[in-house]
């Protein structure tokens, strides 16, 4: 029996995003949300995880009321529950303060867990941190990075590998432990229909800031040591050359170039 | 919203530009000495002293290429438990000596071990990090502004940092390093106290990852990826051509893999490889935002395509709107021409 928590997050699918032609902003309107990509490599793995050893996976998430329905989905994935963490308080987080709010619920909600899953780093943001601040807050190891993993629940440990640049380390540590997951671990499934049915009955359960508790100025932006001062378009990236005219001139004038600043080596 | 910075004298404590040095085989790596680079442009701005500090089993001896690179001071935490990276054994070590001597800054490459270290330091020390930076400023408070994309490089975030020290973590190539100079070499060791038990993760066993054969993609000093322009597979062996005679590695946009044109392992973009040769080639790819990201440091980017509108043209250095079945082939013979005269010349 493996008791896992899977912290997951709903983002904007990034790859739907637009720019605005005008303004140069993010169109943010319109754009569907997604489950984070690594995070659903971190819900299937806690399903095989389970499929091996019997446990229990909760999904935990910090978010808007309607992040509810990316917990349901990881519910319709296979997931034996769900926690949404929702208060006004909670947000404009960085990631040390979301990393205290989930720390903070996993500590009320499921003490006796044995493992946390993360994904590496959500599409949005791409911070990378939070799991791994996660780690730190609840002072248990965490291994990040993470290939494969295989868990030894009556030893308490792990076994996981994990990928950092091209090394492949074979890292043992003992539970509980938080694990940091990426691509190529495994190919998440797709939610069955039964599952969807079964779902249906399964409840989200939605935590407020006054039920969570703690301390209240370590929530949100208030408990954020970062804050974004400013956001704006990426300047265009001056000095572009762009010939449109006849090819046989554009390419003699391209090679010119190439030559004169020692990119491809003529004659020496 | 206005910052909410902790009392005046608190900050005023911590004093100085740390720069992390990541060593790899022992020595610093270029991403820590493009972060040097980084620190002597803050140093201008907020009149404070640049300290390289490095980690590692035997890596003293290394000191004098941080001084060379522009550090005015190195610190070196040696010891026989930090011949290989552990978070455990790394955030305890440099943790001390953060806090022993308060920077007000503290540079880290964001390669993954770094970003590691920086989380969970940052966690640690209850301080704030700004993730991937590719620009650093200071403003007139002097406080540091950290600048990231966002949404895949779509919004440029300034992020402040109300907490000491600022940490950051800054992306490989967003800086170039100094010219090295000859310098004193001031290393100053460290004492470190550090036991087997300190760290919960044992390595086993190290061991290189199997290559898929697209190493080269990240190390080429010329890449060249195909885009949809090129209609299908078959289409693509002009690109192979141009390819071979250029000596480039090949990359490919996101939907090229996927009808698979080219294997995975050559895509370039966010889900794919970051790449950042001297010489760059999109051909027949608009150059939408995820593959912006992976190749956008490029130092010279050229651009094939025939939509005059593609957003490619934005932000290559060489733009060429045309057919890339007429524009391409052209540019194969120059090469060829151009590389056959070499080598007659050398014969």
């Amino acid at each position: 029996m493996v008791s896992i928590v899977v912290c997951v997050k709903q983002v904007p699918d990034v790859a739907e995003l637009r720019i605005d032609p005008i303004t140069h902003n993010v169109i943010r309107e319109g754009v569907p949300s997604i489950v984070n990509p690594d995070d659903r490599i971190g819900v299937e793995e806690s399903l095989r995880i389970r499929e091996k050893h019997g446990g229990r996976i909760t999904i935990l998430s910090m978010g808007p009321p309607q992040a509810k329905a990316a917990l349901f989905e990881c519910l319709s994935m296979g997931a034996d529950d769900a926690i949404l963490l929702s208060d006004r308080t909670f947000a404009a987080a960085d990631t040390l303060a979301t990393a205290y709010t989930l720390a903070k619920a996993i500590k009320t909600f499921r003490k006796d867990f044995d493992l946390i899953i993360c994904g590496r780093r959500a599409i949005d943001a791409e911070t990378g941190q939070t799991g791994i601040q996660v780690a730190e807050q609840l002072d248990i190891p965490h291994v990040a990075y993470a290939k494969s993993v295989e868990v030894f629940p009556d030893q308490k440990k792990v076994i996981v590998k994990r990928e950092v640049e091209s090394q492949i380390e074979t890292v043992e540590a003992p539970t509980p432990i938080l694990l940091g997951v990426m691509e190529g671990l495994n190919k998440p499934r797709l939610p069955t229909l039964r599952e969807v049915i079964k779902t249906k009955k399964k409840e989200i359960r939605v935590v407020n800031a006054a039920e969570l508790g703690g301390d209240l100025s370590l929530y949100g932006l208030k408990g954020s040591p970062t804050w974004v001062s400013k956001v704006y378009p990426p300047p265009p990236k001056p000095g572009g050359m762009i010939k449109s005219g006849d090819s046989k001139e554009s390419v003699s004038e391209l090679m010119n170039i190439l030559i004169e600043k020692q990119l491809i080596k003529g004659s020496e | 919203m206005m910052a909410q910075a902790p009392a005046a004298s608190k900050i005023d404590d911590w004093k100085g530009i740390f720069v992390y040095a990541e060593t790899k085989g022992g020595k610093p790596r270029d991403a820590s000495l493009e972060l040097l680079a980084a620190a002597y442009r803050l140093k201008e701005l907020l009149q404070e002293d640049i300290t390289a500090v490095m980690l590692g089993s035997d890596v003293s001896e290394f000191g004098k290429i941080l001084t060379a690179y522009g550090a005015e001071k190195v610190i070196v935490a040696e010891h026989d438990l930090l011949g290989h990276y552990t978070s455990d054994a790394y955030t305890k070590v440099l943790a001390k000596i953060v806090l022993d001597y308060k920077p007000s800054v503290v540079l880290f490459p964001a390669t993954p071990n770094c970003r590691d270290l920086a989380s969970k330091m940052a966690a640690r020390l209850k301080t704030g990090l700004a993730a991937d930076c590719t620009d650093l400023k200071v403003n007139e408070s002097k406080q540091l502004i950290q600048i990231r994309p966002d949404f895949g490089g779509k919004d440029l975030s300034e992020i402040l940092t109300k907490t000491r020290p600022q940490m950051v973590t800054v992306r490989p190539g967003a800086f170039k390093k100094l010219e090295p100079r000859s310098s004193k070499t001031k290393v100053q060791k460290v004492k470190v106290e550090l036991k087997p038990d300190d760290i919960r993760t044992k390595i086993l066993n190290v061991e290189k990852a199997r290559v898929e054969g697209s190493d080269d993609l990240v190390k080429s000093p010329i890449v060249a990826s195909a885009g949809m322009g090129f209609g299908s597979r078959e289409n693509m062996q002009i690109f192979e051509e141009f390819v071979k005679t250029i000596g480039a590695s090949s990359g490919a946009s996101r939907p090229v893999v996927e009808r698979g044109w080219l294997a995975r392992d050559r895509q370039v973009g966010q889900s794919g490889k970051t790449v950042s040769p001297k010489l760059y080639f999109a051909i027949g790819i608009s150059g939408s935002v995820q593959h912006r990201v992976g190749m956008e440091n490029s130092e010279f980017i050229v651009a094939i395509n025939n939509d005059p509108n593609a957003p490619i043209f934005k932000f290559c250095n060489f733009g060429i709107v045309g057919d890339l079945f007429k524009v391409l082939p052209l540019i194969t013979e120059e090469v060829k021409r151009i590389k056959g005269n070499s080598a007659t010349a050398r014969v």
